[in-house]
C-alpha cells in the first residue's frame, strides 16, 4: 500500500465534512471553498471538489445561486441548507468521536 | 505555424492549439465516462470546464492568446487525474490499480512517423516505438534489402498496415508517452476507440485498413502512375502534331512552299483564283478558322496533359466548336461555285506547216524571249506540271512538247489548248485564252516553253500541248533549254526524255533515229 493514497483516501472521507465546515461560516464560490481548502492544504487536486459538491447540493445539504460576474459567464454561489447544518452538527459530533477513538488506540498500542 | 481551434468552455472562447485541444478533449472524455451520463454527471462536468475555463483566462494575457499544450497539462495536473475525483468508496481500490497501472504502463502503439519519414516513415515509426534511432532500423533494412531482397516486400506491407501517426494523440502514443487516462483497462481503450472515431472522419487513409483494401489501393494508385505517364506522352504528341500543322500552315499562308510540301504552294493565290476579290479576304479568314481551330484544340489538349492547368471553361469549347462548324458551312458555301467552274473541259487546236524542203534539218528552240524570272510557282505536282504566276499576276503554265511522225510527207506543228470551265463555251473561251506561240525562223523552230494566259483570266487547270510531227527522211536536233517542256518523242530504242537534246536525229520508218 502507498503512503500517498492512503493519504488521498483519508482526506476524502473528510472532504464534505469541510465543505460543509466552511460554508456554515458563509457563502461562497467554488473556487473560494477550494482556496480555503488548499491553504489547510486539505487538497491538492481541485477536481476532487466538483463531484462531492453536486452530490451535496443533489443531496439538498447545500444550494446556490448564480452571481453575475464582471469577468465572464455567471458563477454559482454556495450556501448551505437548514438539512445541511443539521448534518454537519451529525459530521462533529462523529468526528469528534472518531477523534477520540483514534486517540484512544494510540495511547493503547504506545503503552505497550 | 500551427493549427488553433476555438472553443467554448464554460461559456467563454477560447483560442487553443490543436494539440493542446486532443488532450483538453481526452481529459474531459475521461471524466464523462467516469462520471456517468445522468444528470449529475453533466452538472458536474460542466463545473469543472468552468474551472478549467477560470484557470486558463489566468493564462492568457496580451502576449499570449492562445492556449498550448503545457497549459493544458498544468490545468490537468491541478484539476486532478479522473481516478482522483472518485469519491465512492467501491471504486477506491480500483483508483488504487490503475494508479499503479498508470505507471508502469506507457500506451504505445505503432505507427509510422511521416513527420521523420525519408521514404513512408515505417523505419521512424520503428526508432519510436522501440526507443531506438530510427537510422538502426534504416541500415537494416539497406542490408537486408541486399542480402535477402525480401525487405522490399516486407516494407511495403508495414507501410501499407501501419498508420501514419497524424494527430497529436497517436503521436503521443508513437512515442509512449503515458497517456493520462488511468482507469480500468477496458474502460481506456474504448476512450481510445472514441477518440480515434473522430479522427478517422478526416484521415481518408484510415478508411483502407483493411488489408486487401490498402492492395487495391496500391495497385489503383501504380495504374494511376501508369496511366500519367501514357497521358504525358500523348501531350506530347499532341503538341508536336500541333505545332507541325501551325508551320505548315503559316508556310502555306505566306508563300513558302518548300517548307510545306502540299502541291499549291501558294494558298492565298490559288484561292483567288476561284473565289471573287469581293470575297478573296472573307474566304481567306473562314480558311484561318478552319484550320485554327482545331490545331490550337490539339495543342491545348497537349499542352494539358502534360502540365495539367485548369481546363478553360466549357463554354469556351461549345462556343469554339460552333464557330468552327459555322466558318466551315460558311467557306464551303462560298466556294460552291468552285466546283461549278471546274466541270466541263474542252480544248481548241490550231495548227501550221513547218517548211522543210529548204530545210531538211530542222532545229527546235525555245523561245529565249520568255522572261519568268520574276514568277514563283503556286501550283506543282512536280516539275512537269508546274503553273507560275509573276510579279504582275500573270499566270504562266508549262507547255509539253511531244515530237511524232508524221502520217504523211509533211512536217506539221500542232497546239492543243486545254481548259476547264463551267460550261462547254466557258471551258472553250478559257482554252482560247491561252496565249502561246511557236513560229519558224529560216531552220529554227521557236517555241515558247510557257503559255500564258490572258490577263485577268482564272486559271482553270490550262494545258497546252504543241505536238511536232516529222516526216520521214527529216533530220531533227532539239535545243537543249527545251529538255524541260519534251515530254515524249517517237524514238526508235529506248531512251529518256533528257537523252534526246543535245544530239541529231533523223526520222525513219520506226521512229526517231540517232544520227552519228
Amino acid at each position: 500500500m502507498n503512503t500517498d493514497n492512503a493519504k488521498a483516501q483519508m482526506r476524502k472521507g473528510v472532504l464534505e465534512y469541510c465543505i460543509l465546515l466552511i460554508l456554515s461560516k458563509q457563502d461562497a464560490y467554488a473556487s473560494d471553498i477550494i482556496n480555503t481548502l488548499k491553504e489547510s492544504h486539505m487538497i491538492v487536486v481541485e477536481g476532487t471538489l466538483y463531484p462531492l459538491l453536486t452530490r451535496q447540493k443533489n443531496s439538498g445539504l447545500l444550494s446556490y445561486r448564480w452571481e453575475e460576474s464582471t469577468q465572464g459567464p455567471p458563477r454559482k454561489y454556495y450556501t448551505i441548507t437548514e438539512d445541511g447544518k443539521q448534518f454537519l452538527a451529525e459530521l462533529d459530533q462523529s468526528w469528534d468521536d472518531l477523534i477520540l477513538a483514534v486517540k484512544s488506540i494510540k495511547d493503547r498500542s504506545s503503552s505497550r | 505555424m500551427k493549427k488553433a481551434i476555438k472553443i467554448n468552455l464554460g461559456g467563454l472562447i477560447f483560442h487553443i492549439d490543436e494539440d493542446a485541444y486532443d488532450r483538453l478533449k481526452q481529459y474531459i472524455s475521461a471524466l464523462m465516462s467516469q462520471f456517468g451520463n445522468n444528470a449529475e454527471a453533466r452538472e458536474i462536468v460542466s463545473d469543472i470546464e468552468s474551472r478549467i475555463a477560470e484557470l486558463f483566462q489566468e493564462r492568457l494575457n496580451a502576449g499570449k492568446q492562445v492556449i498550448n499544450l503545457s497549459d493544458v497539462e498544468e490545468v490537468i495536473s491541478i484539476m486532478g487525474k479522473p481516478n482522483e475525483y472518485d469519491t465512492e468508496p467501491s471504486q477506491a481500490e480500483e483508483a488504487e490499480y490503475s494508479q499503479e497501472y498508470d505507471r508502469t504502463i506507457s500506451k504505445r502503439r505503432f505507427y509510422r512517423d511521416i513527420d521523420n519519414s525519408v521514404l513512408g516513415g515505417v523505419c521512424s515509426g520503428l526508432g519510436a516505438y522501440f526507443g531506438i534511432d530510427p537510422v538502426i532500423f534504416r541500415i537494416l533494412f539497406v542490408i537486408f534489402l541486399f542480402i535477402w531482397g525480401a525487405a522490399l516486400p516486407i516494407y511495403i506491407i508495414l507501410w501499407i498496415a501501419l498508420p501514419a501517426a497524424r494527430t497529436a494523440a497517436q503521436k503521443l502514443e508513437m512515442h509512449g508517452e503515458p497517456v493520462n487516462i488511468s482507469n480500468i483497462e477496458k474502460k481506456v481503450k474504448e476512450e481510445y476507440e472514441q477518440v480515434k472515431k473522430n479522427f478517422k472522419r478526416i484521415d481518408p487513409e484510415k478508411k483502407a485498413r483493411n488489408f486487401f483494401e490498402s492492395f487495391l489501393h496500391i495497385i489503383v494508385t501504380i495504374l494511376k502512375g501508369i496511366f500519367k505517364i501514357i497521358a504525358v506522352i500523348i501531350g506530347g504528341v499532341f503538341i508536336i502534331t500541333g505545332i507541325v500543322f501551325i508551320a505548315v500552315f503559316m508556310a502555306l499562308l505566306f508563300g513558302k512552299p518548300e517548307l510545306s510540301g502540299i502541291p499549291f504552294s501558294d494558298f492565298n493565290f490559288m484561292l483567288g483564283q476561284f473565289i471573287g476579290t469581293g470575297m478573296h479576304g472573307l474566304a481567306l479568314a473562314l480558311v484561318i478558322i478552319m484550320c485554327a481551330i482545331p490545331v490550337l484544340a490539339v495543342l491545348y489538349l497537349g499542352l494539358k496533359l502534360i502540365f495539367k492547368f485548369k481546363t478553360i471553361d466549357r463554354y469556351f469549347w461549345i462556343s469554339a466548336t460552333v464557330l468552327w462548324i459555322g466558318s466551315i458551312v460558311a467557306f464551303v458555301i462560298l466556294t460552291v461555285s468552285v466546283v461549278k467552274d471546274v466541270s466541263e473541259d474542252s480544248f481548241k487546236t490550231t495548227s501550221f506547216e513547218i517548211e522543210t524542203t529548204t530545210h531538211p534539218h530542222i532545229t527546235l528552240i525555245a523561245n529565249s524571249q520568255q522572261n519568268l524570272k520574276q514568277a514563283h510557282s503556286f501550283f506543282s505536282n512536280d516539275e512537269e506540271d508546274e503553273y507560275l504566276v509573276d510579279d504582275n499576276d500573270n499566270i504562266f503554265g508549262r507547255a509539253h512538247l511531244i515530237i511524232e511522225k508524221s502520217m504523211d510527207s509533211t512536217a506539221n506543228v500542232v497546239i492543243e489548248r486545254k481548259s476547264r470551265g463551267s460550261s462547254y463555251n466557258n471551258a472553250n473561251e478559257n482554252a482560247q485564252a491561252i496565249q502561246y506561240d511557236v513560229f519558224q525562223r529560216d531552220s529554227l523552230i521557236v517555241i515558247d516553253p510557257y503559255f500564258m494566259l490572258k490577263p485577268n483570266s482564272k486559271w482553270r487547270a490550262q494545258e497546252l500541248k504543241v505536238t511536232i510531227y516529222i516526216p520521214k527522211g527529216i533530220k531533227i536536233s532539239i535545243d537543249k533549254n527545251l529538255e524541260d517542256i519534251l515530254k515524249d518523242a517517237n524514238v526508235d530504242g529506248t531512251y529518256w526524255m533528257h537523252e534526246l537534246p543535245g544530239k541529231s536525229w533523223i526520222m525513219t520508218d520506226k521512229g526517231l533515229s540517232e544520227l552519228k
